[in-house]
């Protein structure tokens, strides 16, 4: 079988992948970038090349500028690879991805991992009925082929791409029939330590813009209890109950579920980086060095995967990870790569601005501390709150035991709908902090792959090929 | 656009915009006018189908949830081959497209 071989492999087409592909190949690594989607931008640009430029202009300035990161890497020199996966990553940089329905391998002399962020998933009774589904989910619909709700539209959640998309939906003429804002009290002292630096950032102008338009021309209802969604086999309404025993219903066609974003770590995980708890985003990042480069020598993570930044700061990320790849590689001395990369390092600082403020904003509800006995908390298993609470008492913290007893998290998804929510129940049930928990374990392949492209797998001569598919 | 779907009940997405580009497809054996742009998932919305599969462990109706590929709840068949993300296909002319019904379609495939 014949490996190929590359400087540099980067996994994901979003704004840290494509700056980083676009920053290597500038300065003459060979570069392959491979992509689970068909067309590139990842999910903030998603559909930005076919968008139309009237129709580009109702999403807002965050998603123009994606065209033109889209322009230089469509003129630099990659080995551009669409829906394509990585399986594994061995030693040594030899990656197995999964393209065409073939497994193939590339020997890489550095990985830069750019599989941005997903959106932490909110448990409440009623969330896997057709017809719900989540903001991201409604945004990408909308960017991939003008996709908005006809019918009465309910939004549940919290954060803030909830009211980027309330604004998104005006200027689409797409109505919202109410916002049910389960954000909780706000911190005010924290708030209030935080918010120079959210007022000096590039969010403030917008993100206040947004906010309060949507505010003031959509139904708020803000709910500090319990939201079902109701329906048998669609979704028909919400119903929000007050601990006093009333309750408000609204009829509805569409939910749109939200409560921040995570980073997405499976990869990242099974290679075997040290993970860190983000207290002031609840979740699970790598630890990075100031070039992004993992605790794995020459595995780089770059973007919203190594800790929600934002699209901006995950361009910079994405350069700044490349420069030190090709100091790696020696096309870079030590020295160049660091005059490069100052500005850079400055720009990265600079859109972080505000994010503190964000995040203790938005501080996520974790609807699935409240989430009732029947509430669904893996939706490949379809495994209920119950079982996975009584579970977590019996075998205090065990998690794989969870995993084989239950089947919870063993599904498609592998753990990304469950796992956020498990963790935080383990952490209320055992009264322990969620760091204690530890991050999830992931194990290669990470992407679910049909058996008969194992089966054909040549691994040729590779000395350890038998180890990573026993 | 107003569409009934196999139940009979009215599509609950829509355009906001033309399509300048259309394809022809074929959903559950309806022809279907799709925009150039969309993928599976969007094209199956628009189409007035909200659950995509029924869940292999439960048997209840599943539909889109993230429309980016970390759910698998959008698993349809498309071209006879089943369990394929609906949300990550672009579609192509004449492409056929089968919502799966039955629980235990496409396991053990």
């Amino acid at each position: 079988m014949s490996i190929n071989s590359v400087d540099v492999l980067v996994v994901g087409a979003g704004p840290a992948g494509l700056s980083a592909a676009i920053e290597l190949s500038k300065r003459g690594a060979t570069t392959m970038l491979i992509d689970e989607q068909a067309q590139p931008g990842g999910q903030i640009y998603r559909g930005v090349e076919l968008c139309g430029e009237s129709d580009r202009k109702l999403f807002g300035y965050g998603y123009v500028r994606g065209r033109k990161i889209i322009e230089d890497f469509r003129q630099s020199p990659i080995d551009y690879k669409t829906r394509t996966v990585l399986v594994s990553i061995e030693s040594n940089h030899v990656a197995d991805i999964f393209e065409n329905g073939v497994l193939k391998r590339v020997q890489a002399g550095a990985i830069i991992i750019a599989t941005g962020a997903y959106e932490r998933p909110v448990p409440i009774k009623g969330w896997t009925l057709p017809g719900v589904m989540t903001i991201g989910a409604a945004q990408i619909a909308a960017k991939q082929a003008s996709v908005i709700p006809s019918g009465r539209t309910v939004i549940v959640g919290n954060g803030a791409l909830l009211w980027l998309l309330a604004w998104q939906y005006r200027n689409f003429g797409a109505s919202i029939d109410a916002i049910i804002d389960l954000g909780g009290r706000k911190q005010i002292s924290k708030l209030l330590r935080d918010f120079w630096g959210f007022a000096a950032s590039s969010y403030f102008l917008d993100g206040a813009k947004y906010y309060a338009l949507s505010r003031v021309s959509t139904r708020v209802i803000t709910a500090r209890d319990q939201v079902e969604i109701l329906g048998d086999t669609r979704v028909e309404g919400v119903v929000v109950m007050q601990k006093n025993g009333k309750y408000q219903k609204f009829a509805a066609d569409t939910v749109l579920l939200h409560d921040g974003i995570l980073p997405n770590t499976n990869l990242l995980g099974a290679i075997g980086c040290e993970m860190l708890w983000s207290l002031s985003q609840c979740s699970w990042r790598p630890k990075v060095n100031i070039w992004q480069e993992t605790s794995v020598s020459g595995v780089f993570a770059a973007g919203d995967n190594a800790g929600i930044d934002g699209a901006i700061a995950a361009e910079y990320s994405g350069r700044i990870a490349a420069l030190d790849a090709l100091r790696q590689l020696q096309i870079l001395t030590s020295q160049e790569r660091d005059t490069l990369a100052q500005p850079w390092i400055r720009q990265r600082s600079r859109a972080r601005w505000g994010r503190n403020f964000i995040d203790a904003y938005f501080s996520p509800s974790n609807t699935v501390k409240t989430a009732s006995d029947a509430t669904i908390v893996c939706r490949c298993e379809a495994i209920t709150h119950e079982s996975v609470s009584a579970h977590i008492q019996q075998e205090p913290r065990r998690l794989a035991h969870l995993k084989s007893m239950t089947r919870c998290g063993m599904g498609p998804c592998q753990g990304r709908m469950c796992s956020p929510s498990v963790a935080a129940l383990t952490a209320q049930i055992s009264d322990v902090h969620p760091y204690q928990v530890g991050p999830p374990s992931h194990r290669f392949p990470v992407s679910p792959l049909p058996l008969a492209a194992l089966a054909k797998f040549d691994v040729g001569l590779s000395q350890d090929a038998g180890k990573l598919h026993e | 656009m107003v569409m009934k779907n196999d139940t009979g009940t009215t599509a609950t997405f829509k355009r906001f915009s033309p399509c300048n580009n259309t394809v022809t497809i074929f959903v559950n054996g309806r022809e279907i006018v799709a925009s150039g742009r969309d993928t599976v998932a969007t094209c199956l919305l628009v189409a007035g189908e909200l659950a995509f599969q029924y869940n292999k462990a439960s048997g209840e109706p599943r539909g889109p949830y993230c429309m980016m590929g970390v759910c698998f709840e959008c698993l349809v068949t498309i071209d006879g081959v089943p369990d394929l993300q609906a949300c990550l296909v672009p579609v192509e002319p004449g492409m056929r497209i089968e919502t799966q019904k039955g629980v235990l379609q496409g396991r053990d495939t």
